[in-house]
Formats: C-alpha cells, structure tokens, sequence
C-alpha cells in the first residue's frame, strides 16, 4: 500500500516531472497489483488547485468545469474498485494534526497527511510527494518517502 | 442548468438530520458532481492538454496552497 500526497496525485494530470511514474502507480491500482490510500484532504487540495488555476485566469470557468468532473470521476472509480482509500478527517486526527505542526512546523494540509500516515504506518510502503516538507516531517516519523520527481 | 453547489449541501445536511448515513467521501463528491457542473469527464489526453497551458508545477501549485510564511 502506498500513501499518495496532493502533489503527487496532480502529477496524473499534468505532464511534467514525475508523470510517468505516478501514472504507472494510478495504472498498478486500478489493475489491482496495489492499493493506494490519502486522506479525504487531498480532494480538497485537488479541487483548491484546479480553482487557484481559475483565480489567476490560467483556464476559463468551462475549463474548471471539465477539470472538476473529471477528478470527480476517477476518484469515484477509485474508490469504488477499492484502489484507492480515501481515510476520513475526524476530530481525533485533528488533534494529532495538531501536535505535528507543533512538533515540525508544517502547515495544516501537511500535518493531516502526515497524521493520516502515520495512522497506517505499518501497512504503508511509502509516502509518494514531491512536497520538501512533508518529506522532511515523513522521515523524521520514520515513514520512507518516495519523490515521484526523483523517479 | 446546474443547481447552486450550496443547495447541494443543505440537501445532505438535511439528510443527515433525518438519520441518513452519508460519509464524508459520499457526499463531498455529490458537491463535486455539482461542482463539475455536470459536465461529461474528459479525456486524460484533453485533460493534459489543458494543464499543459498553465505556466507551474503541480507541486509549485500545491506549495502555493500550503504557504504557511
């Protein structure tokens, strides 16, 4: 199983550094060989980069449109042929989130990644992102950590 | 012509009020749903045709969302 990261999973919908290897890990889950797992967070995070494309006019609002469905359909697929588990942001994870950016000073889409990581430490292979900060905090929680751009 | 996303929203709070068991997952892509519009999805293909007009990363994107300074 492998923990997927925002900036890891948008790396499916835009061509550059990174692509062809999370492409092959999108393609190994839906085909079966993998599971992969985030947090609920990440579509949040998806859909708040698709609008901050829109807010800086770099796509029309049919543009968005289009975008937004098309996450909506492949995280409903995903989802429903149990590729990927999307974990839900509860109040107790809150809490740890909490904690961790105290303890590594990261920002809060951080620390719910990482809080949901660590509650499946020992199921998880690695962390997949390309975030420097989440790298760091992953570590120092001994979780291994896969940087599709190093790929 | 798509409904306001918020009418979305009330209609799933009013579901959980009456005891209805929606998950976070269910209903945020019920938002998404209306969200999108109901557009039909498009292809990965036209999909990164699109982003490859916008001029950053996808990981400069998502650091951008996650500036703490």
């Amino acid at each position: 199983m492998l923990y997927v990261d925002t900036s890891a999973i948008l790396k499916y919908y835009r061509t550059e550094k990174g692509t062809d290897y999370i492409t092959e890990v999108i393609e190994g889950a839906e085909a079966g060989k993998h599971k992969l797992i985030s947090s609920i967070w990440l579509i949040l995070e998806c859909t708040a980069a698709i609008q901050s494309w829109l807010a800086r006019r770099w796509i029309t609002e049919d543009v968005k449109d289009e975008l937004i469905s098309k996450l909506h359909s492949d995280f409903d697929l995903w989802t429903s042929i149990g590729s990927l588990i999307l974990e839900d942001v509860h109040r107790v994870l809150i809490v740890e989130a909490t904690a961790l950016i105290t303890k590594h000073s990261i920002d809060p889409g951080n620390a719910i990644h990482l809080a949901t990581a660590i509650r499946w430490k020992n199921q998880i292979k690695a962390i997949l992102t390309s975030d420097k900060h989440l790298k760091t905090a992953a570590e120092k929680e001994k979780i291994k950590v896969i940087d599709p751009e190093e790929k | 012509m798509a409904r306001d996303v918020m009418e979305v929203v009330e209609e799933i709070k009013r579901e959980m009020w009456r005891g209805v068991k929606v998950s976070q997952l269910e209903a945020i892509l019920r938002v998404l749903k209306e969200a999108s519009g109901g557009r039909e999805p498009p292809t990965l293909e036209r999909v990164r045709e699109i982003t490859s007009k916008i001029p950053i990363s996808v990981t400069e994107t998502v650091r951008e969302l996650r500036r703490v300074d």
